[in-house]
């Protein structure tokens, strides 16, 4: 797989669109999973995820092959989503005021679909209230496991930089997770238990 | 109560809290119901994004940018050509501009324009009659005195004189190639 990236890579610099398609069905997912965790928006999320691989085929020839394509290639996703953003923020349109797109998730039962629907609909809230640079250093670390280099190499921040925001958006998530429970949930049934729990991993 | 530290310390990676850090936080956690609300809020929240999985693309995607990518490079010639076809214009008008605005004084007066043309090119044809009354005699003469043999012998010298002057010239203005 991998040897198969670099003939690609190679290839795609000698100018071999062919090639690069082959890239473009290997990164399609990530790519495109970064978009719709910044855009929140199955339409602007496509867009995105195209005009990213449009940019990395225009720029293909100064990519350096010492550094990793996926660092590369999200990196231009993030900046361009990050953009995007800013763009969207001088029309006012907020996050909360797009329509939850239905994505089809594999799921048992309905109930755990309202569950995750749920779910998706706070970490939606809860990413939409960050900064956009914090928000794309929170997708590359929770859904890319990315290391902190990469995520600093990725978003151009030092490593103190990128050390503080995750922190800053860490705390601002919480507390967001924290009013959107409050607000969805009768008091009584918030689980002390899990409270409990949280006391225990905080100690141990 | 001073919640900061604690709360900063919750958001900390675990790995740099000391474990003095680390007991003082768990002392704290089972007094404090706001901390702890937000470490429950925050543990579920990771949970939650642990669990959220990767969303890709509608199917046919591939296809799409290929799409994309073909109208972006016919969108790319087609600027290409309206740059060039823009440039030589433009240059043409330019050029266009310049020679009218030299020429506006004559444009003016047509008539004299044609006049002094005329006048050029009959002086140009007087200054060249001149020149072959003056040249084809002496031709004439030297054509009999020199035989073939020593015209061929001139031009021949006088060549290898041209070359000598011209690899002189060289020589002498050309830096050197090796500098001591």
């Amino acid at each position: 797989m991998q040897d198969n990236e670099s003939n690609w890579l190679i290839e795609a610099q000698n100018g071999d669109s062919q090639a690069f398609t082959h890239l473009v069905e290997t990164y399609e997912k990530p790519v495109y999973n970064l978009c719709y965790r910044m855009l929140w928006n199955v339409q602007d999320a496509e867009d995105a995820a195209q005009e990213t691989f449009l940019r990395a085929y225009q720029s293909i020839r100064r990519f350096d092959r010492s550094r990793p394509f996926s660092t590369w290639l999200l990196s231009i996703a993030a900046h361009y989503c990050i953009d995007q953003i800013r763009k969207r923020r001088m029309h006012i349109i907020s996050v909360e005021d797009l329509a939850d797109p239905d994505i089809p998730e594999p799921s048992p039962g309905i109930e755990m679909n309202l569950s995750r629907k749920e779910d998706r609909q706070r970490i939606r809230a809860v990413l939409g209230a960050l900064d956009p640079i914090d928000r794309a250093a929170v997708v590359m670390y929770y859904w890319y496991d990315f290391s902190y280099e990469e995520i600093c190499q990725t978003l151009s921040l030092t490593m103190s930089a990128l050390k503080s925001r995750l922190h800053r958006a860490r705390r601002a998530m919480a507390e967001e997770w924290l009013k959107q429970q409050t607000s969805t949930q009768p008091k009584e049934s918030r689980s002390s238990h899990s409270a409990k729990m949280a006391v225990e991993r905080m100690a141990s | 109560m001073n919640h900061q530290i604690y709360i900063d310390w919750i958001f900390e990676d675990a790995q740099n809290l000391t474990t003095q850090q680390a007991v003082d936080l768990g002392d704290h956690l089972q007094d404090c119901e706001r901390c702890r609300s937000l470490v429950d809020s925050f543990h579920n929240l990771e949970a939650a994004l642990d669990q959220a999985e990767m969303v890709g693309p509608q199917s046919g995607f591939v296809s799409r940018w290929e799409n994309r990518l073909a109208a972006s490079s016919e969108r790319f010639h087609r600027r290409q050509i309206i740059t060039t076809f823009s440039f030589v214009v433009a240059g043409l008008a330019i050029l266009l501009g310049v020679l009218i605005f030299a020429a506006w004084p004559w444009l003016r007066t047509p008539s004299l324009l044609f006049w002094t043309w005329v006048y050029q090119l009959f002086t140009v044809y007087t200054y060249l009659d001149a020149a072959r009354e003056f040249a084809s005699p002496l031709f004439a003469g030297s054509r009999g005195i020199v035989a073939m043999f020593a015209w061929v012998f001139g031009l021949g010298l006088l060549s290898e004189l041209v070359v000598l002057w011209v690899v002189s010239f060289r020589l002498l203005t050309n830096p050197r190639r090796i500098i001591i």
